[in-house]
């Protein structure tokens, strides 16, 4: 009796069968449904010039962003070295100007301006009363005090 | 319709002018034993249908790189097993569900379902079956319904032969227990 009452509630009892069902044309139908749902999820095909675009743009970006940099350290660089330079020049013509600054002594500065064939322009006939006496000239220039800067620029 | 080996069928899916159809064919060719698998855990044939469908996907995506150390059947049945495992998971997770309450759910599915066919005895069944850990369920139903040898559900579920069989018999003796007493 033990044994009957095991074996009607036993697993056995109760069988291999599938309980479950679908819904009609399940199976027939799926290949399909999922065949769509693969559709969706494939890249379509893009065009070749999309493509290549595609393919060249991030490399095109990375070549943008290193001339980018490469500019910019340039520029930088250059920055800094043309002041260094401009600095090193202001410093020779400083030191040009001290170590020659002798050798503008009224007698070469005449000696330039014979040479040179330089005259100054003058409008006022009555200037020429300095003759062509140099002393008489340079005294001229003492008295109106010219800046000396200005002479050697001139010179 | 011919029927392909599953060797003919990767060495068709190789081929670019085949691929679409070899891979249709394998879903022709599993994809009832694979929606059985998945249905008898999650109960609910929309679930099914979905899991069903991530599972193929998943197979399209790599079956490229199979590498056929194992056989396309088994590989197919993993993933399947994976889907199916990830859902419960999530689905506790996302409820902050406990087991018990999952179990009620399942079974609540089962009773108001449009799409089962079984009988008291049956249906009994299946109730005892949910009130299984859902490792120990996957491997009682594959053994119970799908009478799959023990070597071959060691190489789908990745355990060994011994532990699958003391699983079976204790989920066995779960069940004959719950059928008794209930």
């Amino acid at each position: 009796m033990q044994s009957k009452d095991k074996k009607a509630t036993g697993i056995e009892q109760a069988g291999k069968n599938n309980p479950f069902s679908v819904p009609a044309n399940y199976f027939e139908s799926f290949p399909e449904k999922l065949n769509n749902r693969l559709q969706s999820k494939r890249p379509s095909p893009v065009p070749f010039p999309e493509r290549a675009w595609q393919l060249i743009r991030p490399r095109l970006a990375l070549a943008a962003v290193i001339t980018g940099f490469a500019l910019i350290g340039y520029l930088g660089l250059r920055t800094f070295t043309s002041t260094e330079q401009d600095l090193a020049n202001s410093e020779n013509i400083a030191m040009y100007i001290d170590f020659y600054q002798e050798d503008f002594s009224d007698q070469y500065f005449l000696s330039q301006l014979e040479e040179h064939d330089y005259y100054f322009e003058d409008p006022d006939p009555d200037y020429r009363l300095y003759g062509d006496d140099p002393d008489l000239y340079i005294e001229y220039l003492y008295q109106d005090e010219i800046a000396m800067d200005l002479l050697y620029a001139e010179f | 319709m011919k029927d392909y080996s599953d060797k003919e069928l990767l060495i068709l899916f190789r081929n670019p002018d085949h691929k679409n159809y070899a891979f249709s064919e394998i879903v022709r060719k599993y994809q009832e034993r694979l929606y059985w698998h998945i249905r008898k855990m999650v109960v609910i044939h929309e679930d099914a249908d979905d899991l069903l469908q991530n599972t193929f996907l998943k197979a399209w995506q790599a079956l490229e790189n199979f590498r056929e150390e194992s056989q396309l059947y088994t590989w197919l049945y993993r993933i399947a097993t994976n889907e199916v495992l990830s859902f419960l998971k999530e689905k506790k997770r996302k409820y902050f569900l406990p087991l018990v309450d999952i179990e009620k759910e399942l079974i609540s599915g089962l009773e108001g379902n449009t799409y089962f066919d079984g009988d008291e005895l049956e249906l009994k069944l299946q109730k005892a079956i949910l009130k299984l850990p859902d490792k120990q369920r996957i491997v009682f139903n594959m053994r119970y319904y799908d009478e799959m040898k023990y070597e071959e559900m060691a190489k789908i579920l990745d355990t060994s032969v011994g532990a699958l069989k003391a699983s079976y018999h204790h989920a066995a003796k779960k069940i004959e227990y719950i059928l008794k007493n209930n």
